[in-house]
């Protein structure tokens, strides 16, 4: 890349003027080469030797940053693949919360709490264990079955159904409120016709990756009045239907991608940084884009980064 | 030069607001993916437009700035957008 330097300060320490005064010199060469720098000093800081513009920043670097982030997650991926187990995540979701959580959105919507159906909670329960069983993470299993299957197989005739799926949240709460945040998980949500939920929450493996399943179900029964009953009565049994869940396991796929995310803009980060005081300091003109800009923009893409957490629903 | 130190410095402010409603906005669309990746990505762009927006009022936008500006949007947006 042609970056074009010259210094317009007077400072007898900058570099440039340093170069210039060797030149007047017998014997420049040799004191040129005792200012050659470490290869880490040129990496990250403006010298002479890099074109007065730190390596790392160099448009070539940027380029092979992009693919050391690309090849890095591909790893996660490919080991996660290989090596089943090793990376995963599960967590410890409480069903009965998720519905406690549910119902609170429901009445704030003035919409009538829904009642705990041990048929439905069997269904989900089901519709869990053929996920992992076949491998997928969809409404529609790969075979062609449709989530009502499910329910009627489990003795739940319904007359409306509707159905939620989250994966690899940490706590019931984030679950609600990302289903919340979509329409159409919120339509079903906030559906008056639905009387009755079931829920389960299921550990396992999905294309060797370790992850928390959760299913959520809603229905009316066909026959149903269109009276409600007493809202707040739920079953204490259904916490004994839910799949074994695990306590909280090693590293995500999704962590082990944050860190590597995080730890690359940590180095540009620290690299602009140097950059940004070393042009101050040297009154460094050059033909370049704005360190302190792009110091800006990539602490802010490092905050996003902070906040994203994993967790989709579907 | 009075002027000129006032113009750059509201180019500054103008970034880092933009920084800032972004950083708002995912807070608030954290649950919903989508609109986080919208957010990020319209971020990006505003960076590079903004790069080349302030360059050029500097007289400074040359080829190389250009391709360092959609360097590093296209970098930050990839940063994230893996993750959402």
């Amino acid at each position: 890349m042609a970056v074009i330097a010259i210094t317009a300060s007077t400072n007898p320490f900058s570099l440039r003027q340093k170069t210039i005064n060797y030149k007047k010199k017998p014997g420049c060469a040799i004191m040129v080469f005792s200012m050659a720098a470490h290869p880490l000093h040129l990496l990250f800081v403006p010298h002479p030797h890099n074109n007065h513009k730190p390596k790392l920043l160099w448009s070539q670097s940027i380029l092979v940053l992009l693919g050391l982030l690309i090849m890095g997650r591909s790893l996660v991926d490919i080991f996660a693949s290989a090596k089943p187990g090793v990376l995963g995540f599960a967590s410890q979701i409480d069903p009965e919360k998720v519905i406690e959580i549910t119902n609170q959105e429901r009445q704030t919507n003035n919409v009538p709490p829904l009642v705990y159906s041990k048929e439905l909670s069997e269904a989900a329960q089901t519709k869990a264990i053929d996920m992992f069983a076949n491998n997928y993470w969809a409404h529609v299993s790969p075979q062609g079955t449709e989530p009502w299957s499910f329910m009627i197989n489990a003795g739940y005739t319904y007359l409306h159904a509707g159905e939620n799926l989250a994966r690899d949240f940490s706590n019931p709460n984030d679950i609600v409120v990302a289903w919340m945040a979509s329409p159409t998980h919120r339509r079903n949500i906030l559906d008056g016709r639905y009387k009755d939920i079931g829920i389960a929450v299921a550990d396992g493996y999905i294309n060797g990756i370790e992850t928390t399943l959760v299913v959520q179900m809603f229905g009316v029964r066909q026959g149903s009045t269109a009276e409600v009953a007493s809202g707040n009565v739920i079953s204490q049994a259904y916490a004994q239907d839910t799949i074994k869940v695990y306590p909280v396991s090693g590293i995500s796929p999704f962590d082990a991608k944050k860190s590597w995310s995080l730890a690359l803009v940590a180095i540009i980060i620290l690299a602009l940084s140097l950059d940004w005081f070393f042009v101050w300091k040297n009154n460094l003109i050059r033909i370049s884009g704005k360190s302190w800009a792009h110091f800006t923009f990539f602490i802010t893409m490092m905050a996003i980064i902070f906040i994203i957490r994993q967790g989709i629903v579907l | 030069m009075r002027s000129k130190i006032t113009k750059k410095h509201l180019d500054y402010l103008v970034l880092i607001f933009a920084a800032a409603l972004a950083i708002i906005l995912v807070i608030v669309f954290s649950a919903n993916k989508q609109l986080v990746s919208l957010v990020v990505v319209s971020f990006a762009v505003f960076y590079f437009i903004w790069g080349i927006i302030h360059h050029k009022s500097e007289g400074t936008l040359h080829r190389e700035v250009l391709f360092e500006y959609l360097l590093y949007a296209i970098l930050g947006a990839v940063l994230v957008i893996g993750l959402v």
